[in-house]
């Protein structure tokens, strides 16, 4: 099955399912559509484009936070590394958490 | 002096036939109150095709009280499943439809960066007891799951007939959020039935939980998280259900799941 957007004024107001055949006193003004076409999204005529993004509110603390490797991660790379002498996991560990740390510096 | 009346003994067996009375001669006034029972009539004297009544008598009709054949088939008739858009033709006999419509779900989004997606809302589901009897067609349109996106809202809407009827609406399922956030995201409004529900709302983003459970719909689940794997965001169980969200950097998001109208018939 296709996707189709219908389209209202440049803008992309619902996707729907349609085989191309069956009988809908609509489908004329159906527009075949690919992963670009969401809903709220434009259409020029010939391209679609998907809508702009909310913009990223957090703070920096909110999205470390959001983006730190889980705890339990933590409990494993750690116990490994006191108890089975292996610091392979603790390694890959500290090397994520100051990615995030690096990724959203404190502003 | 001369008799003027008739006696019985004056008209002999089969002394007067058809051609022997004019056409209208004899009416209700030349008939007295009982004067033909039973016993003045043969068998099979008054037949179906004596009878003045409406439509058709067949082996599956009976004479109703307002003297019309009607259809002795009663009940559900039939069933017609649309997961695409199309034209939904009254079959013959049919005067009554229950319409299930089902918006399409909400999709998850893209967790290839640094941040996570929650789960999409599931799309709203419509319930509607419609009287068919002067309805001809409608038009179903079916709300498709689309990647990043809202789903697609499902409409069952009346096409050609004399009669009318109020567009029975599924709305889709809102698109799940980028990135942390404690609140969920809706699911699809419904309008237009006898029962209107609200698809399930799509599990917040927080953190690595991985604990961000698409919307679950009328007709199944939202989508189960993966906690391991790639993608870890998963399409949900059945017409409507929202995609589960992925932590960051688990892959791409997922469509939520299609729209449905399915069509009870009954006669």
């Amino acid at each position: 099955m296709a996707k189709y957007a219908i389209v209202e004024s440049g803008t992309v107001t619902n996707i729907i399912e349609w085989d191309g055949s069956a009988s809908h006193p609509d489908s004329s003004s159906w527009i075949l559509c690919g992963a670009n076409a969401q809903i709220g999204g434009t259409y020029d005529g010939s391209n679609f484009t998907a809508p702009t993004p909310p913009a990223d509110t957090r703070t920096y603390a909110e999205k470390r936070e959001a983006e730190y490797p889980s705890v339990a991660d933590f409990m494993e790379a750690y116990t490994e590394k006191e108890i089975g002498s292996d610091s392979t996991k603790w390694d890959a560990y500290v090397i994520a958490y100051n990615k995030v740390r690096t990724d959203y510096p404190k502003s | 002096m001369a008799r003027t009346t008739i006696r019985t003994e004056d008209v002999t067996s089969g002394a007067i036939s058809a051609t022997d009375i004019a056409s209208n001669s004899i009416t209700a006034t030349q008939i007295a109150a009982n004067a033909i029972g039973n016993s003045e009539m043969a068998d099979d004297a008054v037949g179906i095709n004596e009878l003045s009544a409406t439509g058709t008598a067949s082996a599956t009709t009976f004479l109703r009280g307002d003297n019309a054949w009607a259809s002795a088939a009663a009940g559900l008739e039939s069933v017609q499943v649309f997961t695409a858009s199309a034209t939904w033709t009254k079959p013959t006999g049919i005067t009554k439809v229950i319409v299930h419509v089902q918006g399409a779900g909400g999709a998850s989004v893209d967790t290839t960066g640094p941040a996570g997606s929650g789960g999409g809302g599931a799309g709203g589901y419509a319930c509607k007891l419609l009287d068919v009897t002067n309805i001809d067609t409608a038009t179903v349109t079916v709300g498709a799951g689309t990647a990043a996106s809202t789903g697609g809202a499902t409409t069952f809407a009346k096409l050609a007939g004399s009669g009318s009827f109020t567009d029975v609406v599924g709305n889709g399922g809102v698109v799940a959020t980028l990135g942390y956030t404690s609140d969920p995201v809706a699911g699809g409004t419904a309008t237009g039935g006898d029962i209107n529900i609200q698809g399930g709302m799509g599990a917040g983003c927080n953190g690595n939980d991985s604990n961000q459970w698409g919307g679950n719909s009328f007709f199944g689940s939202g989508g189960r998280p993966l906690s391991t794997g790639d993608p870890r965001s998963q399409q949900g169980q059945g017409p409507g259900a929202g995609a589960s969200g992925g932590n960051s950097g688990s892959g791409v998001g997922k469509a939520g799941n299609d729209g449905a109208v399915y069509v009870w018939e009954y006669k």
